[in-house]
Order: C-alpha cells, then structure tokens, then sequence
C-alpha cells in the first residue's frame, strides 16, 4: 500500500510554538511523546534541541457541596476537550486557532494533569487563565513538607553517585520596611508567583532563592547542615526526581512540572506517583481537620474536627505582623488568596471570618505574631491548607511548624506516603 | 479592649473556653487542651437527661421544689472519660447562686437526674455522671457549697444524688485558667488536672484572650449576656453569614442563577447547629438572613424572590459575578442597616411574610 509520507509528516509535525499533532489515540500520543525528547539528526548537528520540552500541570478539582461538573463544563467556552478515551482528551483552543495545546488525563480522581508542549509562557498563561478564575479548579500545592517527603523518597530509590537537583526559596515579603512602593505592591500581588522577578521596587528585604545540583549522596549528607545553618533552606519550592536513564522530572510547588528525562511513559508515572501521595495525604488531613456538627440524641450535637496549626519559628515582629493582615488577609490582591471579615483582637491578633478566595471556600482563621490557626468547616478542600503552607513558607516564614490537629503535618505526609508507596 | 470581667461571666466565651481545652492541639499552644490531655472528650453538647419517674424522686422534687415537670434536663456539655466511669455532665453559668435562687429546679432536676445515666442513654449498666456547674472562680466555692446543700437536700428525701462539684473560670496575668474550690469533688482524672490550676487559654501580651470562637452565638441568652458581647457575636454570625454568601456566589459559573436560602446560610455560617435551635429561633434567624441577603445585594443585581426564605439572581457573566463579590467583600457586619443584630431586632413591617405566605 502506498503511504504518503509527506501527509503523515505534516499532520504530525510539532509546530514551532509547541502544538500537539491530532492524533486520535492514546498509543498515537504516547507513542508521539515517547520520541519527542529525541534530537532529530539536524538538532544533533546544531548541537542543541530547539524543541519545548513537555510540561505536566498537575490540577485538582475542587469538592464543593453540590457535584463537580463534568470535565468539559470545567473549561471556559474556547477550550474544546475531545475525549480519547475515559481519562484521557485532546484539548483544542479555538484562541490558539483550534489547534491542540496539550492532553488532559485524569491520572487520579480529582486529580487531571494537563500535558503540553508549548512554551513555558504561553502554557503558563493558559493555566492561569483556566484554572486561576475557576473556583472548580486548582493547582496542586507541593509544600516543602510534600517535596521533602518526596526528596526522601529520592534518597531510598537512587544511587548516590546520581545528580539530584533542589531548589529552596524564600523572600521575607511581610517583613516591614520603609521602602517598598505601594504601586509595586499591587503589582506584585498580582502576579504570579513564579513570576515575581518582574517586579523590583526599593524594596530592601530578605530574599533567598537557592538551587543544588549536586550528587545526591552528597546532599544527602550535607544538607541537614545547609538547612540549620540558613532558615530558608527550610523552603523547599523543586525537587528534579532523577530517571531512570538520564535526566529526570524537575517538580514545582505550584504543582507544574517538567519532563527532563528522555522518556514520556517514565515521566506519566512520577507524576502519578506524586498524585497518590498527595490525594493521600490530602484526604487524611480532610479527614482530621474537617469541622462539623453531628447530631446526638434528641437536638443535641456534639463538635468534631482540629485544628491546623502553623507555627512561626520566632514570633513576628509586630509592624510584619500588621503588614501581613494588611496584604495576606484584607487585600483581595493577597498572594495567600484569603479574603473574608477581619476582627482585631489586640496588636498582634486577629480573628477572620475567612474565604479561600480561589475555592470560595469559608473558614476560621486566628492569625497572632505567633501562629496561624485555622478552622476548617467539612467540605472544605485539603488544598487550601496546602497552598497555606507553602505560601507561608515562601513569604513569611520558611520554618514554621505545622501541626494537623496534635500531629505533626510532617508526620502525616509521611505515613501517607507509606500509605500511597 | 474586652472587659475581661464581662468575659469571664459570658457563656459562649465559657462554653468555647471549654470546647478548647477538650481540642486536639500540638504542644505548647496558644490553647492548651488540659481536659483533652486529661483524658476527656465531648460527647454532646445539650443531650437530654431523663428525670427518674420513681415515685421517691417525683416526690422529693415536688417537695423541695414544686417540681412537677418531668421533661429532660440538657446540660450544657456531656463529657466522658478514655477510663474513668464517671461522666461529667457541665452546666455553665454566668454567675453562682445560692441554695434558694430560682436556678435551684434546675440543680435539683439535674442532680437527681445524673447518678444513673444509663436510662438517658438507652443502656442497662450503671453509667454514673457527675454534676459540675462552672462559673467565675469568686463564685465558684459558693456555688459548690449551693450544690451540696441541694444534693443533701435530696438526699434526706431519699433520693440517691449524683456527686456535685464546681469549676472557677479565673482571667490572671498568664491567661485563662480554671481550678476548683475542691478538687476532691470532682471526679478524679479532672481533680487532678485541675489541681495545679492550669491555664487553658495563654496570654500574649496585649492581645484579647477571646479564642477563636466555634459557637460564635448562642440563642436564649440576651438577658444574662454583656450588651457588647452580643452584639460582638451576633457581628461575628454576620461575618460568618456574608462569607457564606461570597462561597455560595464564588462558586457559581456564570451564566447561572444563584439560589439563597436563608436556612442553608444560617446553617452553614453555623456548622450545622442552627438546625438544633429552637424553631422559632431558627425562623427568626433564617428569615434575617434572607434580609441580610437583600440589602447587600440589592444595589447590584434584580432579585427575585421564589418562596418567602430565598432570593435567587442571574449571574449572567463574569463581570456581574465580580461586581456581587465586590459588593459582598465591602459589606460591613458592623453596619447597623444590615446586620443581624439589627434585622432580628425590628419590629415587623407591613411588608413583611409571615412564614405561611400571608402578609
């Protein structure tokens, strides 16, 4: 039979800003993907890969009290998801002129991964733009507890002679000072937390962002060191799990990741396996936290739920303090993404009628130059505390300790961890 | 800053002080948990306790007290110990009295209720409880010698009466701390973990020692509260109403029409309890919440009215869902023309629903 290889080569082509071809099938994909990171002869002579390498962005639909919406319904109106099979659809942008901008597979329930090839910034751009107005969706939230457990898991599996990349990073973005800008401000809360680099005020604050790529047994002995040495070495934000083979899989705090290694499949799952993780320990921690009501006899009731507790290394000094409830807490431009009714308890305490203003979800929350402690009604999404804490870390505190009730947040990763291993 | 004697006499703050110290809390909180780290946990709050119907008890209470009413009693807070068999049973007050004081039918039911739980709870082995009443620390040795008296009272009536003691709720310089006149009349797990009087609630320098509240509001209690401690909590539903409201507006995906019911508001803003309130509270408050609803709303978007508790409105596209949460954000629970404070405190109007639909 005669095969048009010109047809095939065109309709399958990667174009230059990272489109997927239209394929109409898993293996069709998988297959597409597996050779993708291979360098084409002419990419070997120029001695680089001009290539987008893939992305996973890893998401989780929200519980609310009514059902989830189906998937598609998730989307806004210009992302059409053709459905390949029962987890995994094409996604086509009539903005991006139809053409397919990555695969959306539901790897874990709540949990869909998009998968693109496009570049970095416009796959960042269609992320926020799908998932940061809908209160149905969320990123995952990698805290540096998570990544932590995750980085353990690294140091049982790999040789130690194999390089493990780490990256830590913290700015003191609370911390009272006399220079900062308030357009800069604005700004600022308004972006993106990877993209905080575009903003520099006068700002003169503490701001740490540190990355190791070093053999691991080499961190694995040196970085207990590094982390009492220096706090923000406590704020793990990347974690580059090594592949089998060469490379690896370089995972983000806000749930992204990229495919470093030379294979698709491996990629697919070391992101399922950080899916299990954290579907285990966020529905533990749903388990433990969730307040509620229920009913005991006749009109009596009796109050279950914990609280979450995050506790500051050294307690705040009272004008970050004030700049923390004046930007976190009362400015819907906060970088925490919680708004609600604020009560002032004192100079250092504050009580909030607050909403998680991604979910839209409510809850209690005590903020003291002490600690933070947070009150969560059933149904609320494990999520929020997730994003909470690594948040924290990033921006207010990078060693703070984390209680679920009276457990250790550590604690319970790890024994999810267990649980999901 | 609260006056931190209203505190002390006020029964959501007691009430939340004490669903505090039974919480699970890390080390060295904020909030220590000295009831939990004693071993006890909340069973209920407000679960009924039967009278004893035998005739020797039916006829102590009329005779000490013209007690014919049999219906149950419902302390505040039913505890239970991870060992002890003994389950204390809380009553909290905003002040002691005296064995005369008109609170004296409600001691006498209840202490001659107690000893033997086992009926309250559909059992057949004797669950024994024990009476503590709970109040400010200078009332606290009064109201332990009140609660003898009437238990003896009882007694030489022929009634088997349950033990009695009494916790002291003080404010110090390190925080809220509870003891009691008597260690020895509790019973033993709590005598010993209140025998070194331990601080529940820590002070932190000039900050309130309020904890965060559960139970922000209470109904049936205006008249023994603090005026400012009302309305505080009543502000604090309000919060908690409008939150509700933002979650309910937050979540829809335009276009859509989003349905309010003042019921599932109230309930939400109150993990559930509302459900427990009496009806007439529950009508009252639901029906407020609808107003709440209306007059924040009003300014930005039409909105019908299906049935007498609920409002629903269109939420055509985003720029009309922002323009509801920013109106919703700037809603202040303080404001007298909105809160519930205010709405549950007018008298009807003209045009208001009676909750059968007429007018």
């Amino acid at each position: 039979m005669a095969w048009d290889k010109t047809a095939y080569a065109l309709r399958t082509m990667a174009t230059a800003p990272g489109y997927l071809p239209q394929l109409d099938s898993r293996k069709a994909f998988v297959d597409y993907l597996e050779g993708y990171a291979e360098p084409t002869v002419e990419e070997l002579e120029d001695g680089k890969l001009n290539r987008k390498l893939l992305k996973t962005y890893m998401l989780e639909t929200a519980r609310h009290e009514s059902a989830t919406p189906s998937m598609d319904s998730l989307f806004p109106g210009h992302v059409r998801l053709q459905r390949l099979d029962d987890t995994l659809y094409r996604v086509e942008d009539s903005e991006h002129e139809g053409r397919v901008v990555g695969l959306l597979e539901v790897l874990e329930e709540r949990h869909p991964v998009w998968y693109t090839t496009l570049d970095a910034k416009i796959s960042n751009k269609w992320v926020r733009q799908v998932v940061d107005r809908n209160p149905w969706l969320d990123r995952l939230w990698l805290s540096s507890p998570i990544l932590f457990e995750l980085w353990n898991y690294v140091k049982r599996t790999t040789p130690a002679h194999r390089y493990v990349r780490l990256g830590f990073e913290h700015e003191a973005w609370y911390e009272a000072t006399h220079w900062f800008a308030e357009a800069d401000e604005e700004d600022f809360d308004n972006n993106e937390p990877q993209n905080d680099d575009s903003v520099r005020g006068l700002a003169e604050r503490r701001r740490s962002r540190v990355t190791l790529t070093e053999q691991l047994g080499v961190l694995e002995e040196k970085l207990p060191s590094f982390r009492s040495l220096y706090d923000p070495m406590h704020s793990l934000v990347s974690l580059q799990i090594p592949s089998g083979n060469r490379g690896g899989h370089l995972l983000f705090f806000d749930g992204h990741a990229t495919n470093r290694s030379d294979s698709f499949v491996e990629h697919r799952r070391e992101i399922a396996k950080v899916l299990k993780l954290y579907r285990a320990v966020t529905e533990y921690s749903e388990d433990q936290l969730w307040l509620e009501t229920t009913e005991v006899g006749d009109d009596a009731f009796t109050v279950k739920g914990a609280p979450v507790t995050i506790r500051f290394s050294r307690p705040l000094h009272e004008d970050t303090f004030a700049r923390f409830v004046d930007l976190g807490l009362k400015r819907r431009t906060s970088k925490l993404r919680i708004g609600g009714y604020v009560t002032r308890r004192g100079p250092t305490k504050v009580h909030v009628a607050a909403i998680d203003r991604h979910l839209w979800q409510p809850f209690l929350l005590e903020a003291t130059s002490r600690q933070l402690t947070a009150v969560l009604p059933r149904g609320t999404c494990g999520n929020t505390i997730h994003r909470l804490v690594t948040n924290v870390q990033r921006l207010l505190d990078p060693n703070v300790e984390v209680w679920l009730g009276s457990e250790l947040y550590e604690t319970a990763v790890a024994n999810s961890m267990q649980t999901a291993a | 800053m609260t006056d931190e004697s209203a505190l002390l006499s006020d029964q959501v703050f007691q009430l939340n002080t004490f669903l505090w110290a039974l919480e699970e809390l890390p080390e060295n909180s904020d909030a220590r948990p000295v009831l939990r780290e004693a071993g006890y946990y909340l069973v209920a709050i407000e679960r009924n306790v039967l009278v004893p119907t035998d005739e020797t008890t039916l006829a102590a209470l009329a005779t000490l007290a013209e007690i014919t009413d049999r219906s149950p009693c419902r302390p505040d807070l039913w505890l239970r110990h991870a060992t002890d068999a003994f389950e204390p049973l809380i009553e909290l007050k905003a002040h002691g009295f005296s064995p005369e004081s008109s609170n004296r039918r409600q001691a006498l039911k209840l202490i001659a209720s107690v000893s033997d739980l086992a009926p309250s709870l559909g059992e057949t082995d004797v669950r024994p409880g024990h009476v503590i009443y709970a109040t400010g620390v200078d009332d606290a040795n009064d109201m332990a010698s009140t609660l003898s008296t009437l238990a003896a009272e009882l007694d030489s009536e022929g009634v088997n009466p349950a033990p009695t003691g009494a916790i002291g709720l003080a404010i110090e310089d390190k925080g809220v701390v509870l003891s009691s006149p008597d260690t020895t009349d509790l019973p033993g797990p709590l005598g010993n973990a209140l025998a070194n009087r331990p601080t529940v609630l820590h002070r932190d320098g000039e900050n309130d020692l309020q904890p965060l509240y559960f139970i922000p509001w209470i109904p049936g209690i205006k008249d023994s509260q603090d005026a400012e401690l009302h309305s505080a909590g009543l502000r604090e539903l309000t919060a908690r109403v409008l939150t509700n409201l933002l979650a309910a507006v937050g979540q829809a995906l335009p276009p859509t029409t989003v349905v309010l019911r003042g019921d599932t508001l109230l309930r939400d803003a109150t993990f559930g309890i509302s459900d427990r309130w009496r009806d007439k509270d529950r009508r009252t408050f639901s029906d407020s919440v609808v107003k709440v609803v209306e007059r924040t709303l009003k300014s930005v978007v039409d909105l019908n009215r299906p049935s007498t508790d609920s409002r629903e409105f269109d939420l055509p596209d985003l720029e009309t869902k922002d323009a509801v949460i920013d109106r919703i954000e700037n809603a202040d629970p303080a404001d007298p023309s909105t809160n519930l404070q205010a709405i549950t405190e007018e008298p009807p109007s003209l045009f208001d629903e009676f909750t059968d639909g007429s007018k």
